[in-house]
């Protein structure tokens, strides 16, 4: 019956069943209650809506097993019945649809979120699968179906628990998109496609969520992306409330209209999810039945996939960069950050080499002494949070790939493979098993030196995979590339075997690109005539830096002659991007007229140049210019022309805060001097401080710095600050004004507290209150002289205050 | 058929929400219109700054979220009852954004306190670094709203309503107060946010909300 099953989903177009959940209703199944345990409860009603799908003409039913797994039957109390409940589901479906049809047994979502993106460890998810698949394995079913997944994560453990049981029992698999085409988690249809089929099922879909028109799109990508038959079951259109029923809007005439289409875009088998009837599903197979699905064409090459992207490596295709540089060989201050089990730098680097262009990244986090599985782990899971590149696991111990290989809800390249006996029987298994494509360096135990020899080691390879059941799609090469400086005729055998693999073998090669110059000056020029010449000879990728512009400079313009930019569009993309850097970078530099130190001091506080204005101001000083005269003739006119471009919206609170502190760090040089020579005058004197209470001071902080610029003596007394405190301060200080800043609405009444404690104490301070809660209106009304909206005005509203006039006070209505 | 049931008792945890910092809307929270990327700045130093706050913060940001579903139960002048609690959703903007509605999906989520203590450490060397990681940090918070926001979303549809807005206490007269009371049904101490005496939340950049769901029309 199995195999009959395989080369019915591959050949035939088949019919699948149409919602379960409304019909059931309609016999009574309360609102909120599980249809599952009516497998036990009311099997008769279970069977009569099935019935009615086979008399419409499916010849697929799924269990009513959607529910029943161990998580989901819990919230029933009837985990303890699981086995007995996916078993009756079974006999119930064989009963209704007789011989002819087809009898699946459905798995849902286990009813909470997977690790790393959610709440369960993997292998936790995976038991709970597990456990389900088992049971409707043993009752008997003809293919398993896991079916309205929004996490490829949680669908990879469903997959390698059906994978672990199934045997010859085929398997398909469904993710569910949302309108704009994504699963929840961002994972789009080719990814989706690409990833399952690594698992190794056999055949790929899309149900629930949306209607027909919102899924269309979805399987002709998925059909774009994979041989494998494809599937759908769309919803009757999302869902509405009506008369206290979820009803769903689109009738059989209206849904039926797609079923031609989707045939079209390449779906075999076609069914229905939520709100669909057997009044479609009879159309659906009137459509179908003198139909057979049309074989399709994909682009060939090997696919490797994030969750959000899939990259394809083969001729034809753009080449790949894999970058290089998450590796702590040689370099120190990364490898301490591994061994401390921080993943800072790790994620850094991806982050880096992702801005530089990398199409994947190898991830190597081989320390001496560490426990590179754990850090293996924590490695993938940091970068696959912040980069959506496809990652390549790359270690020499066997545990830390399986870590790698867990903890990545996508479709990784293992590096790496060799012909060695042992390394085959240790790798192969992990590759069948999670889904992974594989670099297989073209050595056994050493690496020989004709390019026929390392041929044949590939071939070698090649006859493991097929025992192991790795398909030839899973592989790339590595020719290997040698220090040309230790034996030149190696490189040339290394060319030789990139064009040997893809002519005798036709599959794709990638290299190690680095280590080619080693031992030679000017490494960056061999590495990219290698480069050129081997991406001339075929070369489809390599592990490289993506950092150096002349190698870049190197793919882009050799692509052009190895077919894999039509157009070239790539290449002038690239050009022109560069050109508009370059010309920006002119345009910066166009006004080359010398410049007095007092100009540059002006300038780097107007730009917000922080880095080199200590410097500047040392020069200035050096050649003779006057502290007071720095800072009330050059740098004071720089801020307050700053101020007077962020009145004009020209410069931005950004630009004034950066200005802010790059004349702090000019002024703290000069402070000394103008104290020496007793030419310190102060403005006045503020007491700042965020109210008690509240946490938040950065504002303030920035606050602070601009008035100090100003010539304001600042006494910041930091958060949380209670109004006895403020008080003290401001009476030991002899303050002017009391700053007062809160972000909160439960915490800006302290504000009146103090400005009320002011009052009624007749102390002379002037309170000035800002924070993103506070108004203008409310600073009138609790009886304060000043509010500041901001960092642009802080300056201006002291300067009011001590002048004796209020500032940006609103009228209280009468 | 629901993919995750957030009605319940338990809530749904998101341990690490996958994200990506797009340099248009750090630069928008900023105030700086019209540009795209932070290259396009003019001033080279501020740029450079911006930059480097956004690449730490990559590091630092650590995104966790969590959501419950409650049933509504009833609708009083001055608040929206659930079985679970009557001193929720208090105040007439909750009325207004509730009535209509038979479910309320509460949210809290976090970028974790990492971005937080770099801040503290860093701002009397350098405020601006400090400011800027702060503001990419503030909308960061707000992303990781919007992340589990969409979850939520699909799942209300999927039942068949549609949402309301989200909506947070401190607005409008949705009282501050209801913090503790609102993490406590959440479940927010899974994710590691909590609140002060003054329902400050702790991580400072954590937001909690409501959506409601309303029926379809």
């Amino acid at each position: 019956m199995s195999r009959s099953t395989l080369e019915r989903l591959a050949g035939e177009a088949l019919v699948l069943d149409g919602s379960m959940g409304a019909l059931l209703q309609g016999r009574g199944l309360p609102s909120g209650y599980a249809p599952d345990l009516w497998n036990l409860e009311k099997p008769d009603a279970i069977e009569a809506v099935q019935r009615e799908y086979v008399k419409a003409g499916a010849r697929i039913l799924l269990t009513n097993t959607f529910g029943a797994s161990r998580r989901r039957l819990a919230e029933y109390d009837a985990e303890g019945r699981l086995r007995d409940i996916n078993a009756a589901a079974v006999a119930i479906a064989r009963r209704a649809g007789g011989d002819a049809v087809l009898v699946a047994g459905d798995i849902g979502p286990c009813g909470t979120t997977v690790q790393p993106f959610g709440e369960i460890p993997f292998q936790e998810a995976y038991d709970i699968f597990h456990e389900q698949a088992r049971a409707l394995v043993d009752a008997g079913v003809d293919l398993l179906v896991i079916e309205t997944m929004f996490d490829l994560q949680e669908m990879r453990a469903a997959i390698m628990a059906c994978n672990d049981v199934r045997g010859s029992v085929p398997l398909v698999a469904f993710m569910t998109f949302t309108q704009d085409g994504l699963t929840d988690t961002g994972t789009d249809p080719v990814t989706a496609a690409t990833v399952l089929e690594g698992l190794g099922v056999d055949a790929v879909g899309a149900n629930c969520s949306t209607g027909p028109e919102h899924m269309l799109p979805v399987i002709r990508a998925m059909a774009g992306a994979t041989r494998l038959p494809i599937a759908v079951q769309p919803n009757a259109g999302l869902p509405i409330q009506k008369d206290g029923a979820t009803i769903f809007p689109m009738s059989a005439d209206e849904m039926a209209d797609y079923v031609p289409r989707f045939f079209e875009a390449g779906a075999g088998i076609i069914g229905g999810c939520c709100g669909t009837t057997p009044d479609y599903i009879h159309r659906v197979a009137s459509f179908l039945s003198s139909r057979r699905p049309a074989a399709r064409s994909v682009p060939a090459g090997l696919r490797i996939a994030s969750r959000m992207k899939t990259v394809l490596i083969g001729p034809g295709h753009p080449f790949c960069v894999i970058g290089e540089k998450i590796n702590p060989t040689g370099r120190k201050k990364f490898a301490a950050a591994i061994a401390e089990g921080r993943m800072d730098l790790v994620v850094a680097e991806a982050r880096r080499q992702l801005e530089a262009g990398a199409d994947a990244l190898d991830v190597n986090v081989g320390v001496p002494l560490t426990d590179e599985p754990a850090m293996m782990g924590k490695a993938i899971a940091a970068i696959q949070n912040v980069v959506d590149l496809p990652l390549v696991v790359d270690s020499s111990y066997v545990e830390a790939l399986e870590t790698g290989l867990i903890n990545y809800p996508g479709k990784a390249l293992v590096n790496s493979i060799n012909a060695e006996p042992e390394r085959l029987e240790a790798i192969f298994p992990l590759v069948k098993r999670y889904g992974a494509a594989v670099i297989a360096l073209c050595a056994g135990d050493e690496i020989p030196e004709k390019a026929v020899d390392r041929l044949r080691n590939a071939e070698k390879i090649l006859r493991s995979a097929e025992q192991h059941g790795v398909r030839p799609e899973q592989i790339v090469f590595d020719p290997l590339a040698l220090v040309v400086s230790a034996m030149q005729t190696g490189s040339a055998q290394t060319l030789e075997t990139i064009r040997l693999i893809a002519r005798e073998l036709g599959r794709p090669t990638s290299l190690g690109l680095s280590n080619v110059s080693f031992g030679l000056p000017h490494r960056p020029l061999i590495n990219q005539t290698f480069l050129s010449m081997a991406i001339a000879a075929g070369l489809d990728a390599a592990i490289m830096s993506p950092y150096e512009e002349e190698l870049k400079q190197a793919v882009s313009a050799a692509s052009l002659f190895a077919g894999r930019d039509p157009d070239c569009r790539r290449f002038i993309e690239r050009q022109t991007a560069t050109a508009s850097d370059r010309a920006a970078r002119a345009a910066r530099a166009a006004d080359t007229r010398p410049r007095t130190p007092e100009e540059r001091i002006y300038e780097s506080i107007v730009e917000g140049d922080r880095d080199s204005i200590e410097m500047l101001v040392r020069e200035a000083l050096a050649g003779g210019s006057d502290p007071f005269h720095l800072f009330v003739n050059v740098m004071t006119p720089a801020i307050r022309h700053l101020g007077d471009l962020f009145g004009a919206r020209k410069k931005f609170i950004p630009h004034l805060v950066a200005a802010a502190d790059t004349m702090k760090r000019g002024v703290a040089i000069l402070t000394p001097l103008l104290e020496a020579s007793g030419q310190v005058s102060h403005k006045g004197t503020i007491v700042m401080a965020t109210v008690k209470g509240d946490i938040h001071d950065i504002g303030k902080s920035v606050c602070a710095i601009m008035l100090k610029n100003f010539g304001f003596q600042v006494h910041d007394l930091g958060r949380n600050v209670p109004m006895e405190t403020i008080l003290e301060a401001a009476e030991r200080e002899r303050a002017d004004i009391i700053g007062l800043s809160a972000l909160m609405t439960t915490t800006m009444m302290q504000m009146k507290v103090v400005a009320d404690a002011v009052r009624e104490r007749g102390m002379p301070y002037k309170v000035l209150v800002g924070g993103a809660v506070v108004t203008p209106r409310f600073a009138a009304e609790i009886g304060v002289h000043g509010y500041s909206r901001d960092v642009g005005d802080c300056v201006q509203a002291a300067e009011a205050l001590l002048e004796g006039r209020t500032a940006g006070l609103s009228a209280i209505p009468a | 058929m629901h993919t995750v049931r957030s009605v319940g008792e338990r809530p749904v945890i998101i341990n690490s929400i996958p994200f990506k910092i797009e340099e248009k809307r750090v630069l928008r929270e900023l105030r700086i219109p019209k540009l795209q990327y932070v290259r396009e700045m003019q001033e080279e130093g501020v740029a450079r700054a911006i930059k480097q706050a956004i690449n730490a913060a990559y590091t630092l940001i650590h995104g966790r979220g969590c959501y419950r579903t409650l049933r509504l139960t009833g609708v009083l002048e001055d608040r929206v009852l659930t079985a679970e609690c009557d001193s929720l959703f208090v105040g007439r903007n909750m009325v207004k954004l509730l009535a209509r509605c038979e479910y309320a999906t509460l949210l809290a989520v976090t970028i974790g306190a990492g971005l937080e203590q770099r801040i503290d450490e860093i701002k009397v060397a350098s405020v601006s670094d400090a400011y800027f990681l702060d503001v990419v940090g503030g909308w960061m918070a707000d992303y990781m709203a919007e992340k589990v926001d969409g979850i939520v979303q699909t799942e209300v549809q999927r039942s068949g309503y549609a949402r309301t807005m989200r909506y947070s206490p401190g607005y409008g007269d949705w009282d501050l107060r209801v913090q503790p009371e609102l993490l406590r049904l959440v479940g927010a101490a899974s994710i590691g946010v909590t609140c002060t005496e003054t329902c400050i939340l702790q991580p400072r950049k954590s937001v909690t909300a409501v959506i409601g769901w309303e029926r379809a029309a």
